[in-house]
């Protein structure tokens, strides 16, 4: 039996079961690029802050200690957006697929509530 | 037991995990809010003693008090969205242990055996990641507060001028700066990590709402 959804776009679609690894995995592995990416912010503001370190007190030369204020600086600058980029790949993608494969699930739900509910009323009505 | 469904286990009750999730839910969403609360009036005193230093009164331990004000800010911050954020893993959490009493009453009226998924692999890792997400954020939390500690500890003076900084105000000012570095950097790290978990638990909300669907399909079969 075919049923046709009335929410969303109206289109009229019959639900398949959603499984496989892009369903299974696909949040996940989109998640794991937002965490490995902030990662590589955190270790990248790991060298921004040895830079920092050294320069209290700045016991090496004057064009040493620039070089460490360029690194500590310019490293903050990018890094930090990096992190927040990180971030915004778990909550603008992961999050999202994650919910669009739920909401695919409750329509394949829906489905075989449709199929399945008129016979199991059939049933108890005869027993 | 008679089932077909990959998984299907007889009904059991919450695990300890699920217990505390439903017990902690609340309590973990009111300590966060508190927490950016805190932030927030602390960032206002912030604001305040360090807009007092570049006033024509301003003093210079007016800049110190600020600076360290602006490393308990972080920290307070972050613990708190932490622990916001492990509020909503909790949450989602609850709501798989109420799809899965729901099918068990659904199954009991059609006088069916009440079955449920066994936990899948992305339920049994979601505490694990929460955890470690919420451990990083306190970890990052008393090393904000060292911080703070540190560069609150600096004579007024050489915060100003370090070249009128003695050797321990130096090591105390390297200190905070190296840490005020990478710090945001970890507690990033731990956000993602709670908010991984969270991906976890609605991939398994996922899979209980296809079992339900497999397992009503099953009963009318």
């Amino acid at each position: 039996m075919t049923r046709t959804s009335t929410a969303g776009s109206g289109a009229a679609t019959a639900s398949t079961r959603p499984a496989g690894a892009a369903i299974e995995l696909g949040p996940l592995a989109v998640g794991m690029v937002g965490v490995m990416v902030t990662a590589g912010a955190f270790i990248a503001l790991i060298v921004a802050g040895i830079a920092a370190a050294d320069l209290f007190p700045a016991t090496s030369g004057a064009a040493e200690a620039l070089k460490d204020q360029g690194v500590w600086k310019a490293t903050q600058a990018w890094a930090n957006p990096l992190g927040i980029v990180g971030l915004a790949v778990l909550f603008a993608g992961a999050v999202p697929y994650a919910l669009i494969n739920i909401r695919k699930t409750i329509s394949y739900r829906r489905d075989t509530m449709a199929t399945g509910l008129p016979v199991l009323l059939q049933k108890g009505s005869q027993s | 037991m008679s089932s077909k469904i990959e998984n299907a286990i007889p009904y059991k009750g919450d695990d300890s995990v699920q217990t505390m999730a439903k017990q902690m839910a609340w309590p973990m969403l009111g300590m966060g809010v508190m927490s950016v609360i805190v932030a927030f009036i602390i960032a206002l005193v912030a604001g305040n003693n360090i807009g007092a230093f570049f006033s024509p009164s301003g003093v210079a331990s007016d800049l110190g008090r600020g600076q360290a004000d602006v490393q308990l800010t972080g920290a307070f911050l972050f613990l708190g969205m932490g622990m916001i954020l492990a509020s909503i893993t909790m949450t989602l959490v609850n709501i798989v242990r109420h799809l899965r009493d729901s099918g068990r009453d659904v199954q009991s009226a059609l006088g069916a055996a009440p079955l449920q998924l066994k936990k899948p692999w992305t339920g049994q890792v979601t505490p694990m990641f929460m955890m470690m997400g919420v451990m990083v954020e306190v970890l990052a939390f008393i090393l904000g507060i060292v911080a703070a500690v540190s560069i609150g500890g600096v004579a007024p003076g050489a915060l100003v001028d370090a070249s009128s900084a003695s050797a321990a105000d130096l090591a105390d000012i390297g200190l905070a700066r190296a840490w005020a570095a990478w710090l945001p950097g970890l507690r990033l790290v731990g956000l993602a990590m709670i908010l991984t978990a969270i991906v976890m638990v609605l991939a398994t909300i996922q899979k209980v709402i296809r079992f339900q669907g497999d397992r009503i399909s099953e009963l009318a079969a």
